[in-house]
């Protein structure tokens, strides 16, 4: 089927992009020189080029950030109204699981199936299963709790498992197998993952908007996180549902008709995708080579290059998935996408892809190089001033009155002002702008919301050195070669233990210890600037261990602390009846 | 689709599969992600040739 174009009104992508890139570009062109004139203050050395540039590239990427946040600001609100014509096509659910806890994935499937049955359009949406396990006992639970699911859903001829034989490629090779051998059966498919939950009526919605624009072949939705308990969960779950609409209506506002795929929590138009989205193993071995890891990525480009629109819409309200309860679980998560995203550097030049979705390839890259931008700009300055010479005082023999050195200290600091300023304000601004339209209330009111983006941002302070280190590992594991394969994700209340954290966080109390002394060893006077760096670094274990305790109730809120979304509410009844002692027997 | 009948689900992967999907093949070509050198310069000297009409006068 060839894509039907149907014009975005008003889009004004082109322009928006200039506007953020032109932003972005300016606030880096400026810290650049900034710190040329501050370097070159006793003379212009290499180093001081090197160090101008690193900064350039830094303040690049965290300007970036803040012209996404202030484009979502500012952007017009895009809010759809809800259609009621009944729905068309065949719509499946997929579910790719890989050595998962069966009973509470398959009540989440029960949970979206009886949610889809208060809309009146059940009958046109099925549900598969498709099981990469390859634990035998965890596939008998697969079994035994898809027998259950069958029962108490009636799910005869409308929920599907299969478990694949040989689990080749992955999650994306997982559901090309289901494109591949059952996908004319239907039209659309919604594209979850394991710890997915979507409500019945936002399920029906996004199939009415793809049958409303013929040349849509993918709709993501900006899922919430839900149910985290620990203190770095409760701190991203706020994160995310505060400040991410924000940032995904400056995403949406650069999009045109190039959205984001992020791999669930989206549906897909199935001749669209099976047509434009197989994709090959790249030549060569991992990690740059074999199968692609950060397939969502890929998968939106080809669409786009086949002429396909593929949108966000971050109207779309109802959709929820779990993240990572503790640092070590992120960076092992972060691990794998690292990965995927430095193996983009292979499709950079791939034949037919629109500019801007090489440009998204290139933020992917950029998103994990960029910490070690920060790392080598801090090597750089303590061997600059390491190297440095005495000021001489008396530069004209018999001048018997000295002459001082401009002070460059007030650059310095309105750099390193300008740069947190980045850091900070976007997010104070989100709050405040929530709390002027009222968006705050949900989040407890505008007390409770202020006092935990000030906790966040805190809390980001202290962790950012942390996961910086698990992201340059990352980096290099991958730049030499180390394959980081797909570990599969933990779930559950996510505590760790002191041991635990010790042995997960060690190396990089190693690393902050040797930082302080280096830098106290060849430039002292730059230890109490690096000090917000190194001593969390130094407390890493203490820091993994602490975040992952359970958070305080009514820490970090969230509207699904005051009323839990009726999926979830569904989720946790079904749970609980699977839970009690004659299922347990059944 | 409607509801498939049991005959027709009786396909699957592991026959031990509970519910089996329905044979309803769907063609996905691989796409070509990496070109060869060659083909990645004639690609660029073709975007080169649409972008700068000068260029097209000169070659």
């Amino acid at each position: 089927m060839t894509p039907v174009p149907v014009p975005v009104p008003g889009d004004r992508s082109r322009e928006a992009r200039a506007l953020a890139l032109a932003m972005s570009l300016l606030a880096a062109a400026a810290a650049g020189m900034v710190f040329h004139v501050y370097g070159a203050a006793d003379g212009l050395e290499p180093v001081d080029v090197l160090r101008s540039g690193l900064i350039f590239l830094s303040t690049w990427w965290l300007a970036w950030g803040a012209a996404l946040a202030l484009l979502g600001l500012t952007a017009r609100r895009i809010a759809r109204q809800p259609g009621t014509a009944p729905i068309r096509g065949r719509t499946v659910v997929l579910v790719p699981v890989c050595n998962e806890d069966a009973q509470v994935t398959f009540a989440r499937i029960a949970a979206m199936d009886a949610s889809l049955a208060t809309t009146g359009e059940a009958a046109r949406i099925d549900f598969a299963v498709l099981s990469d396990t390859r634990d035998e006992a965890m596939a008998a639970a697969e079994r035994h709790w898809f027998a259950r699911l069958l029962a108490d859903r009636a799910g005869w001829g409308r929920m599907f498992y299969r478990r694949r034989a040989r689990p080749a490629g992955r999650k994306a090779g997982n559901v090309e197998d289901f494109v591949a051998s059952a996908g004319a059966a239907w039209d659309y498919a919604v594209i979850l993952d394991a710890d997915s939950l979507m409500e019945g009526a936002t399920i029906v919605e996004m199939i009415r908007r793809m049958e409303a624009d013929p040349g849509l072949g993918l709709l993501q939705t900006l899922p919430r996180t839900v149910r985290a308990r620990s203190l770095f969960g409760r701190a991203m779950q706020f994160a995310a549902g505060f400040h991410s609409p924000v940032f995904a209506r400056g995403l949406v506002a650069l999009q045109g008709r190039t959205g984001p795929f992020w791999g669930h929590n989206a549906i897909v138009r199935l001749d669209a995708f099976a047509a434009s989205c197989g994709l090959p193993e790249l030549p060569g071995k991992p990690p740059f080579g074999g199968p692609i890891l950060s397939h969502d990525y890929v998968e939106a480009a080809l669409l786009a290059r086949a002429g396909w629109a593929v949108r966000l819409d971050t109207d779309l309200h109802g959709s929820y998935e779990e993240a990572p309860e503790n640092i070590v679980d992120h960076a092992r998560r972060d691990r794998r996408w690292c990965q995927g995203n430095l193996q983009h550097i292979r499709l950079l030049a791939a034949p037919g892809l629109r500019g801007w979705s090489r440009f998204v390839f290139f933020q992917g890259i950029f998103a994990y190089v960029a910490p070690m931008f920060w790392l080598a700009f801090i090597a750089a300055s303590i061997a600059a001033l390491h190297g440095a010479e005495v000021p001489d005082y008396f530069p004209q023999d018999n001048w018997p009155i000295p002459v001082f050195p401009v002070d460059q200290t007030p650059k310095a600091v309105g750099l390193a002002l300008g740069v947190f300023g980045l850091l900070v304000l976007p997010k104070l601004a989100i709050a405040l702008q929530a709390v002027a339209t009222g968006r705050a209330r949900a989040f407890g009111g505008a007390g409770a919301a202020l006092r935990a983006t000030l906790a966040e941002l805190a809390l980001s302070t202290v962790i950012a050195p942390v996961l910086l280190a698990f992201q340059c590992r990352s980096v290099l594991q991958v730049v030499v070669g180390h394959d980081g394969g797909w570990p599969p994700n933990n779930r559950g209340d996510g505590g760790l233990t002191l041991a635990e954290a010790w042995a997960a966080g060690r190396w990089i109390s190693g690393w902050g210890l040797a930082g302080i002394v280096a830098t106290q060893a060849l430039a002292p006077g730059l230890t109490p600037w690096l000090l917000p760096v190194t001593l969390p670094m130094l407390a890493a274990p203490l820091v993994i261990r602490a975040t992952s305790r359970p958070a305080r109730p009514g820490v970090f809120p969230v509207p699904e602390d005051a009323a839990l979304p009726p999926v979830l509410a569904l989720h946790d009844a079904q749970l609980a009846a699977w839970d009690a002692p004659e299922a347990a027997v059944a | 689709m409607t509801a498939l009948p049991p005959t027709d689900r009786a396909f699957g992967t592991d026959p031990a599969d509970p519910a089996p999907l329905p044979v309803a093949p769907r063609a996905m070509p691989k796409q070509v992600l990496v070109a060869p050198a060659g083909r990645r310069w004639q690609g660029l000297r073709a975007w080169l040739l649409r972008r700068l009409p000068g260029l097209r006068r000169a070659g």
